[in-house]
């Protein structure tokens, strides 16, 4: 939630004409959850002011990473009295064990929170069903 | 001479004190806002026009029906819950979203139209526009001939 604290580096200004005409100024690293359950792992993260077309999640050599560029277009103008926080990117990565289908990743935005969800391969699902089976008997 | 300077520079004097008197009574009530402890949530950018006062705050996850905004007098109010991350059968394996009720109390310079106060969330970003009461807004009075 404090963004401040979690600012990682300020962006160099790119030379694109589109970028030049946003104001955007920080890539933050957002504060994220992960839940697992028995057949997959759940990362949630907190991306406000992020619109869907605006995530870009990619998984190579077992890290999963995204990057997610805040929408500035209906931020109101006028004069500061008060500024707690600067809006900004996001821009995280995750190293996911070998346990994971990188096939069946599967992303959505909600109210500006990301919902990634990784799924375990079967055979490790089985595994962990053999093992707990195992141990009640 | 010195009496003459002293007199000149006073209104300036008193100008700065009107400044800090408007920011304290901005301020004033902030630190009741809260969660799980943590001071400040949600963060809040306020900003002025000519016409209103605008209030924006980031609050990913928290859905519209989860949230209050209430306006009585020159005090705005936040309160809401984010949900926790639960469900049959989870493992919390990493927490850094908080979660749980916030509750945050601008105390706001101007005097506000309440009826005319609109909000809107969208992707996570809250924003408030509270319009002054008619006569909060600076007229232009023109010079007759």
């Amino acid at each position: 939630m404090q963004n401040e604290d979690k600012k990682m580096e300020v962006q160099a200004c790119c030379p694109d004409e589109v970028e030049a005409k946003r104001v955007v100024t920080h890539t933050y690293s957002p504060a994220v959850d992960v839940l697992e359950r028995a057949d997959e792992v759940v990362v949630l993260a907190d991306l406000p002011g992020v619109k869907t077309k605006d995530v870009d999640i990619e998984y190579e050599d077992g890290r999963l990473s995204f990057t997610a560029r805040t929408d500035t277009s209906n931020r109101a103008t006028g004069k500061t009295l008060l500024h707690e926080y600067e809006p900004g990117d996001f821009r995280r990565s995750f190293r996911v064990g070998d346990a994971i289908d990188a096939s069946g990743i599967r992303a959505e935005m909600n109210d500006g929170v990301l919902t990634l969800r990784l799924p375990k391969k079967a055979t490790e699902v089985a595994r962990k069903i053999e093992v707990r089976s195992g141990g009640e008997s | 001479m010195y009496r003459n300077r002293v007199a000149i520079l006073d209104p300036f004097r008193s100008f700065n004190h009107e400044i800090d008197r408007v920011f304290a009574e901005m301020l004033r009530g902030w630190p009741r806002a809260e969660m799980r402890g943590k001071a400040g949530f949600p963060a809040l950018n306020v900003l002025e026009t000519e016409s209103s006062v605008i209030v924006e705050a980031e609050l990913p996850g928290v859905r519209s029906e989860d949230l209050d905004i209430k306006v009585q007098g020159k005090e705005l109010t936040l309160e809401g819950r984010r949900p926790e991350p639960s469900g049959d059968g989870v493992t919390v394996r990493r927490r850094e979203r908080g979660a749980g009720e916030f509750t945050r109390i601008v105390q706001l310079a101007h005097e506000i139209d309440v009826d005319r106060v609109t909000a809107s969330l969208e992707d996570g970003v809250l924003t408030v526009t509270l319009p002054k009461v008619v006569s909060e807004i600076p007229k232009k009075i023109p010079i007759g001939s």
